[in-house]
């Protein structure tokens, strides 16, 4: 689960690769929690 | 002449099918409203207009009414998921003049189940085929009965559609979790065939490092994401 920083316009979209920073792991509750650093490769959207 | 004798191995098939309930597969292309003779369990043989999915058994027209699919519901939406699936059946009717017949699938599990439910137990690992897939389920055929699969029996993580990760025709390995060979229930899991990524996934993982992933969902501010594991 990654949480978005507040001045992103356009969240990544599903198919977007991007890279995360490990915030914290959760094992007993399946979780680990992460924030955005950078969107690698956009998926093309059609107009 | 190939084509010929090709033509008369398959209808040696659907005789042997029709007769000695031999169980036959084939890819399932259309589906059809047709007028159907049904012969009853008192013997008497009975016209009806029904849909029926189309089988294209070595180029012979085999026609599967709906409720011989033996799946929870006939209706046109249920029996769409089955296109492109490869079906097994045994044939009721045949007729050579119009090179088409007519097969019970229902028939062909009955007998499956039969046979295969006895051999397995608990915790034994086994393939199932996939017959059908939906954004949150997918039915898979295995040891003669049609078994659901949510998603929290297949992956570990966030999936928003299994038609990203699932296709018709696909086999799957799965682990019999219940059988019983009295009432003919089978419970099964995908998931648990895989290796839980959460037991060491400290050592995959390390808080402050980053990491490539994949976006697989969203909500109102936060983004959903797969990060492939170190094996």
């Amino acid at each position: 689960m990654a949480t978005l920083p507040v001045w992103l316009e356009i969240p990544p979209l599903p198919g977007d690769m991007i890279i995360v920073k490990v915030k914290k792991i959760i094992p007993e509750r399946r979780k680990i929690y992460s924030s955005l650093i950078k969107t690698v490769r956009r998926e093309t959207i059609n107009d | 002449m190939i084509e010929e004798l090709e033509k008369q191995i398959a209808w040696q098939n659907i005789n042997t099918s029709e007769e000695k309930n031999k169980i036959l597969s084939g890819k399932a292309i259309a589906i059809e409203s047709e007028r159907v003779k049904l012969t009853k369990e008192d013997g008497k043989i009975q016209e009806e207009n029904i849909n029926c999915i189309v089988v294209n058994f070595k180029n012979i027209k085999v026609l599967i009414p709906g409720r011989e699919l033996g799946i929870e519901k006939d209706d046109k939406k249920t029996i769409r998921n089955l296109i492109g699936s490869e079906i097994k059946f045994i044939i009721i009717e045949s007729d050579k003049l119009t090179n088409t017949a007519v097969a019970s699938r229902k028939k062909a599990m009955e007998r499956i189940k039969g046979i295969q439910l006895k051999k397995y137990e608990k915790g034994d690992l086994i393939y199932a085929k996939i017959i059908s897939v939906s954004p949150k389920y997918i039915t898979v055929e295995c040891l003669g009965i049609d078994v659901k699969l949510k998603i929290s029996d297949l992956e570990y993580g966030y999936v928003s559609n299994l038609n990203n990760l699932y296709q018709v025709g696909d086999k799957i390995k799965v682990i019999v979790k219940e059988i019983d060979n009295e009432k003919q229930t089978l419970k099964i899991s995908h998931k648990d065939t895989k290796e839980d990524p959460y037991i060491n996934i400290r050592k995959s993982f390390t808080e402050g490092g980053e990491y490539l992933a994949t976006v697989t969902g969203f909500s109102d501010n936060r983004s959903f994401c797969f990060i492939k594991a170190r094996s």
